[in-house]
């Protein structure tokens, strides 16, 4: 070890070289402090004070008094502030002076309930007060699950189990819904598009039998940073909801670099990868034994840094100093690697992203993202990684070939100054809500007086009446169907009926390891393609399509799959539009077929495509929302029509690459399609549809902001640094300049 | 919206929810109380009753049989004689044992119908059936309920009629039909009696016990046809009782509901047959070797050691080595090891199976009560090969303390 000496002397290194295009400092700031509050159970305090807790921060109090004060909070804090306390603190209290009181926590991810369990069992063990907190999952002993409906007074849990398991079932927890004083749901940010429009209805179904128990309870939510927590808190859970945000943790100085490695193939606009320069820039800290932290995108790549960087410090620390964090690791891994960076035997931890949310495995030193982690949010997060209070930390973004990854080198500003992105939800989707309203009506028959969110829903009621879904006798609707409906509604895949991935490496171990929607699976798993799950990439070897099954097979190679769509779109309802000079933009419902025609194999590291092939699969239709630009259709004779084509395609390429960044939504939750003539207004139009039926709010969202995507893609453009067009932004032409072209084009549009 | 809804419709309603026929409007003007009239009406059994609670109303049906009728044409009370004999019989802790004080009268034979198969808070009850056996008549009595507004007056009457101290006899009742009751009686504790605790006997798990090797699977039907001979005809099948019962609930006919009924009597009279039926073979102690045998291991997961000691004693034929070292084990548990240790001897030296423990506890019995400590030690030794990895340790301190044993007692014989 050489001490913070040699940090600086590393850090002052780096600055100079010429491949660091960026570097900010994020200054360090002091703690806040705040007192305990006078209503503080005096054990609490004690035992508080015997961890060494001898005051609160700021943020800590300030949700600790609101909760008091009966409101509904969203706490907004940064990785390692002691966020759990803002909702311990309040519960516990609660519990500790009326036994009755219950409380409900939700964490999106079963690994995250154990952690906070294991955290609050041991405070609770040392508080030496009866308190039952007990996690509700799928690997919960049958023995024990009546103990906990009965007696537990913190019940921790995911979305998906309250959904299917806890709420169809709500008689046997009579004493939870009759006494729940609080719903605790961390990591808000995750719950956003079609997983959090589903949370959102779940939460509704919650409140509605906790109203028909005679309890009204309190929310306490905790999100990472991102532009809109007070709004995403109080649409997903329907309440008026009280901001705190004034972190009072201390942070030490943070450098933050921008690293674009160097390019390798000029007039293909190719760079080294950047797997191999994070690995470099680790080992240059790992050396010199400083705590290192590096993410990678897949666990492929995790694998083959780790056993780089194993290789590089051998000699010095031995192999089992660096280690890999993969998703699903088991709190003992966890622990072990925690320890292990406490007591300084573990050098270096590589990571997936899964590391991301929310789990504490200590802080690090040096954070070495390879690639941008695709929004500012969870860049935060994992930047959060580096730093221990008080102590300077670094942490460096190697940017890879994405588009996105060469904006970010070219507009650091975006980074740096723009607000984080916005998580939307829309939980009145038609489709999300009758599945909702369905399980509802399960669990509780509807009163014509009711309302379930915004909607109206009689309406709604009637139309599953007609269908023979539900039965309407002397004023209320019951359920009279013989399904069980939350077993027939997934919260985390898109639509209902999915197609099974099904894992057959090993033929003695064939396995389910996952499930697609109908529409993503046509362009994700058709025949040959590579599907990445959690970051292994598997080749799909048959598609049963009547069956709704695809066979993959775990392999190893440098490119992945893209799907070329013949996409139809209708226009059905205009809802809103509105010109835009001899242009105009518009939003409303739309019936989208898809047929895929041919795909691509498309090289890693530059996106160079290297072969391709036919899919064989029917037309599907789905009935969604879309947003559009529509051009002036003189355009179309200016430079020809095979021309404009082509520009017109640029443009769709350019949205793809920007929309998921802009809404802060997956890459498949928005498609691009264009139509030269399009059939409701015969004019050249761009389309952005939601890819899910009845749409989840992103094509709204992109309809009023649409001048700023426009103006953003003009920038993007303008950044990269090919001549004439590449694939990280507009493709490329061997006879046109496709840069030139859509650079024009846009203009063209720009107001 | 409307236009929407049919839009996206193929997304709403799945296969596994058919679609059916739009219903036909029910005529409203009718009042209640005529309606429940002209239901009643249009079905031509005279057996059901109209029962009111406030202004809900439900349907009760009773029937009686004499008791030859059900007891394949015998005269005698053979439920009563049954539950004399358990009375008389040494069994303990046994889950079908009434205690002394019950009569046959109190045992009430139950079975319900639903609205889907998988319980959950959704999942309505919509035919209770029960059969007793009072004096020399058989009575069913069923309640059924006319539409889920009417749950109150369902359970009102179901709990009032059948009083607080029963016993329930039923098929899968302890983790279906009575959690299932539990759950909807929530909706509607505020108005109707307590569910009482009553004593339940569960006959799936006993007939799984006793049949689950000889038949194909423990379903009633197959119980009916093979154990008890009972050969149902014209039977609706229960499967289709949801959708027969929502049939019922849309057009008001109550003959949809009628081959439900049936059904469901059959069900609960069956109920009494089969616990008289396994009742019996478990205190006659089985009527061939492998049920006595399933009958001893029985009585061993209740702990009546001395029961299933009897039944293993029955069992004179050579018989399996499990049975033969769970019968060694009894003896042992009894303190009886003159008769424990050549059983033990006699599995280990078979080397089938169980050869392993009986190895071990033979060993044990050698050291502990013969203090034949070299023969226990050659017993060890041979038994390293069979040893299971999890073992090694205690197998080896075992081996280590015997020899020690041998070398003091020869010491001390120097």
């Amino acid at each position: 070890m050489f001490g913070k000496h040699s940090f600086e002397n590393l850090i002052n290194e780096l600055a100079a070289e010429p491949q660091v295009v960026h570097w900010e400092e994020v200054p360090s700031k002091e703690a806040v402090y705040a007192s305990f509050p006078a209503s503080l159970d005096a054990r609490l305090h004690a035992s508080l004070q015997t961890r060494g807790i001898s005051s609160l921060y700021t943020h800590q109090r300030d949700a600790y008094d609101f909760i008091q004060g009966g409101k509904n909070i969203v706490a907004v804090t940064p990785t390692a502030s002691g966020k759990t306390l803002c909702y311990n603190l309040p519960v516990v209290n609660d519990i500790v002076n009326d036994a009755s009181a219950r409380a409900l926590y939700l964490f999106p991810t079963k690994a995250l309930a154990q952690d906070q369990k294991n955290e609050l069992n041991e405070w609770i063990e040392q508080l030496n007060i009866p308190i039952n907190s007990y996690t509700y999952d799928g690997d919960t002993q049958p023995a024990i699950r009546q103990k906990i409906r009965k007696a537990g007074h913190i019940v921790i849990t995911n979305p998906d189990m309250l959904h299917s398991a806890i709420l169809p079932h709500h008689t046997k927890w009579v004493s939870l819904f009759e006494n729940l004083k609080y719903i605790v749901i961390d990591e808000l940010h995750t719950y956003r598009g079609v997983f959090g429009s589903h949370v959102a209805n779940v939460i509704r179904r919650l409140k509605r039998l906790a109203a028909y128990y005679g309890s009204d309870p309190q929310f306490i939510t905790t999100s990472a940073t991102i532009a809109n927590p007070k709004e995403l808190a109080e649409t997903l859970t329907g309440k008026e909801i009280t901001l705190v945000d004034n972190n009072g943790a201390p942070r030490g100085k943070k450098h933050f670099a921008i690293y674009n490695p160097p390019v390798v193939h000029s007039q293909m606009n190719i760079r080294r990868s950047a797997s191999k320069d994070s690995t470099y820039l680790a080992e240059r800290f790992l050396k010199e034994g400083i705590q290192t932290i590096v993410f990678a995108k897949s666990r492929v790549r995790v694998e083959v840094i780790l056993s780089h960087l194993q290789e590089l410090v051998k000699k010095e620390f031995g192999q089992k100093s660096i280690q890999a964090y993969r998703g699903g690791y088991l709190p003992g891994e966890r622990r072990n690697i925690e320890k292990g960076l406490r007591n300084g035997s573990v050098k270096g931890v590589v990571s997936t992203n899964a590391l991301e949310l929310g789990m504490d495995i200590g802080q690090l030193q040096v954070c070495v993202m390879t690639g941008y982690p695709g929004s500012i949010a969870s860049t935060w997060q994992q930047a959060g990684r580096a730093g221990r209070r008080n102590e300077e930390s670094l942490v460096v973004m190697v940017a890879g070939a994405a588009p996105i990854d060469q904006y970010m080198t070219q507009h650091p500003e975006y980074f740096f100054s723009a607000s984080p992105e916005h998580a939307r939800i829309h939980p009145d989707n038609l489709v999300i809500l009758v599945d909702h309203l369905k399980c509802a009506a399960y669990e509780l028959p509807f009163t014509e007086e009711e309302s379930f969110g915004e909607e109206e829903i009689s309406e709604i009621l009637d139309f599953l009446n007609e269908e023979g879904v539900l039965h309407k006798r002397a004023g209320k609707w019951y359920w009279m169907d013989q399904a069980f409906p939350a077993h027939n509604v997934s919260l985390r895949s898109a639509s209902q009926e999915n197609v099974v991935i099904v894992d057959q490496t090993v033929p003695a171990n064939v396995q389910i390891i996952g499930e697609m929607d109908r529409f993503s699976a046509m362009t994700l798993l058709h025949e040959e393609a590579i599907y990445l799950h959690q970051g292994t990439q598997f080749q799909v070897e048959e598609l049963d399509w009547e069956e709704k099954k695809a066979y993959v097979k775990e392999v190893d190679v440098e490119y992945f799959t893209d799907a070329n769509l013949n996409v139809r779109l209708y226009v059905l309802d205009i809802d809103q539009y509105r010109e835009m000079g001899k242009h105009a933009a518009g939003f409303g419902d739309v019936a989208v077929t898809i047929m895929p025609s041919l795909f691509k194999k498309l090289k890693l590291s530059t996106y160079e495509t290297i072969g391709s092939g036919p899919i064989h699969l029917p037309q599907e239709e789905i009935h969604t929302q879309a947003s559009w630009l529509e051009l002036d259709d003189e355009m179309l004779y200016t430079d020809g029509h095979d021309t404009f084509e082509k520009a017109l395609l640029g443009i769709s390429l350019l949205f793809e690459h920007l929309v998921p960044v802009f809404t802060l939504s997956d890459r498949s939750d928005v498609h691009v399609a264009y139509q030269v003539k399009a059939d409701h207004s015969e004019r050249p139009t761009i389309f952005l549809y939601d890819h899910y039926p009845g749409g989840i709010g992103l094509a709204k969202q992109l309809y009023a902001h649409i001048e700023e995507l426009i103006a953003e893609s003009i920038e993007l453009l303008h950044a990269c640094a090919c001549s004439r067009g590449c694939p990280s932004c507009v493709g490329y032409d061997e006879f046109e300049d496709m840069k030139g072209l859509v650079l024009k084009l846009l203009q063209s549009i720009r107001p | 919206m409307k236009e929407k809804l049919n839009r996206l419709k193929k997304h709403m309603i799945r296969a596994d929810e058919p679609a059916r026929e739009p219903e036909q409007p029910v005529d409203v003007s009718l009042s209640i109380e005529k309606e429940a009239q002209t239901e009643q009406e249009k079905w031509s059994s005279s057996a059901m009753e109209i029962c009111w609670f406030e202004d809900m109303y439900i349907y009760k049906r009773k029937q009686t049989y004499s008791l030859p009728s059900i007891f394949n044409k015998k005269e005698t009370n053979e439920l009563k004689e049954i539950v004399n004999e358990w009375a008389a019989s040494t069994i303990t802790n046994h889950p079908l044992t009434p205690d002394g004080d019950t009569s046959e009268t109190d045992l009430l034979f139950f079975d319900t119908e639903t609205t889907g198969l998988q319980g959950g808070a959704g999942t309505t009850i919509f035919l209770l059936g029960a059969a007793e056996v009072k004096g020399d008549q058989v009575v069913v009595t069923q309640w059924l309920l006319p539409g889920p507004e009417h749950e109150v007056a369902f359970y009102y009457h179901f709990l009032t009629d059948i009083g607080t101290d029963r016993k329930l006899v039923t098929f899968n009742g302890k983790s279906f039909d009575w959690p299932q009751v539990k759950t909807r009686h929530t909706f509607v504790k505020d108005n109707v009696p307590k569910l009482p605790a009553f004593g339940h006997f569960d006959l799936l798990h006993a007939a799984r016990r006793l049949f689950k090797d000889r038949l194909p699977s423990c379903k009633l039907s197959v119980i009916e046809n093979d154990i008890l001979g009972v050969h149902r005809e014209d039977d609706v099948p229960g499967y289709l009782a949801p959708m027969l019962y929502f049939d019922y609930l849309k057009s008001g006919d109550l003959s949809y509901v009628e081959g439900i009924l049936e059904h469901n009597e059959q069900d609960v009279l069956s109920l009494i047959l089969l616990y008289i039926d396994i009742s019996r073979r478990v205190i006659t102690r089985g009527r061939d070797e492998t049920e006595t045998g399933a009958i001893a291991k029985w009585h061993e997961a209740n702990r009546d050691f001395r029961s299933a000691l009897s039944c293993y004693e029955k069992i004179t034929s050579p018989a399996t080595s499990e049975l033969m070292f769970r019968k060694a084990c009894l003896y042992k548990k009894c303190g009886n090891t003159e008769q424990a240790l050549p059983l033990f001897a006699e599995v280990y030296r078979r080397s089938e199976s169980y050869a392993y423990q009986a190895g071990i506890e033979y060993a044990k019995q050698l050291e502990h009560k013969v203090k034949d400590y070299i023969s226990a030690y050659n017993v060890c030794l041979h038994l390293k090969d069979s040893c299971p990895s999890a073992e090694w340790g205690e197998l080896d301190k075992r081996t280590k303390r015997l020899r020690e044993k041998i070398e003091k007692s020869e010491m001390n014989i120097s």
